[in-house]
């Protein structure tokens, strides 16, 4: 090998590292999460907490975003719906174009007016949706979600384990992305903006 | 005689050892930033957070606390597995010698079960927390609403 042919590899090796350098920070800008979710979504059908039947479809030309978890939640629901709170304070005039549906994994507790009340409480745009379990597993398996019901000895009686992932749904109904309930309100909100635009 | 005033000055130094001890133990923990999160009017369950500090040299451990406005408290633990939030029940939470337990969203919390009332942003909520080694400390948590505090 030459010594200009030896140049030209050092340069293009350089310019591969910082392409790559800066692709890995774009990615963990946070403005878009990139868990896997191919081939999950889509429209359903469950009871809302005004015991209407819904469909996904009624949002068309929103951004929804979709969570799964209970109302018994001692910790990480109220987190979420605590930090969309604040996503909503984020996107401004925005939020008005984004719905958040909170989808119960626990149908025996949750009743409509008990989803109503709890999610009433954190005054964000968010839907309480129920249904048979059936149904609702179904929606769970769908979007790649997950959750288990544990007998637990604690006087709150059991516990439901489950994912705490947003699912991010565009105005045509399309799963874009999904975030991690640790991602932050920064990251989040540049997930919705993006749609918004 | 001098012999018993011997005996009486060594024995008197041994009960001031013992109380000191005794007294080091009392105040071997301190609770730092202690909260209740406040919920929907109706929500029955509730979760308490707290920074326990041991200053002394040996592990001492948490193992139950409890507060008039509600049934029982309990110590629980939220840890990711599989993808999954998991919660569950503990007998203790050890507070390593010259450390500290933090008590967070997403890990330790205090569960408060079976509310008698709904809690009010701001009030002070009277705790009473027993560790290893006799050591019962009475603490005020404060209601605050977990917007605030993500």
């Amino acid at each position: 090998m030459t010594l200009k042919m030896h140049k030209i590899a050092c340069l293009l090796l350089v310019l591969i590292a910082v392409v790559g350098l800066q692709s890995c920070s774009a990615s963990s800008g946070g403005t878009v999460n990139t868990h896997n979710h191919s081939g999950h979504g889509g429209d359903f059908k469950l009871i809302d907490f005004d015991n209407r039947p819904f469909e996904l479809s009624q949002l068309r030309g929103k951004v929804v975003l979709i969570f799964f978890g209970y109302t018994s939640c001692a910790d990480a629901c109220p987190t979420m719906l605590s930090k969309l709170k604040r996503v909503y304070t984020e996107l401004g005039d925005g939020q008005k174009d984004v719905q958040t549906v909170f989808i119960s994994v626990d149908p025996d507790r949750d009743t409509p007016a008990a989803l109503k009340d709890f999610l009433g409480f954190f005054s964000i745009h968010a839907i309480g949706l129920t249904g048979k379990k059936e149904d609702i597993d179904k929606v769970v398996h769908q979007y790649g979600a997950s959750y288990e019901l544990e007998q637990s000895d604690s006087a709150a009686g059991y516990h439901i384990n489950h994912s705490t992932y947003l699912y991010l749904i565009d105005q045509t109904g399309a799963l874009r992305n999904q975030f991690k309930h640790t991602d932050s309100v920064d990251a989040i909100a540049a997930g919705i903006k993006q749609l918004l635009k | 005689m001098l012999k018993r005033i011997f005996v009486l000055f060594v024995f008197a130094i041994f009960c001031l050892c013992g109380l000191s001890t005794q007294s080091q133990t009392g105040s071997a923990i301190t609770i730092k930033d202690a909260w209740i999160q406040q919920g929907p009017p109706s929500q029955k369950n509730t979760a308490g957070f707290m920074i326990v500090e041991n200053h002394s040299g040996k592990e001492i451990a948490l193992i139950s606390a409890k507060s008039d406005i509600c049934n029982v408290v309990e110590l629980h633990k939220m840890e990711t597995v599989n993808e999954m939030m998991r919660m569950k029940k503990v007998d203790q939470v050890v507070v390593p010698a010259n450390g500290q337990a933090e008590f967070k969203p997403g890990g330790y919390h205090l569960m408060i079960i079976g509310l008698n009332r709904a809690l009010k942003e701001g009030e002070d909520i009277e705790v009473k927390l027993q560790f290893t080694s006799n050591i019962e400390k009475t603490i005020h948590m404060q209601v605050k609403n977990r917007e605030s505090m993500n």
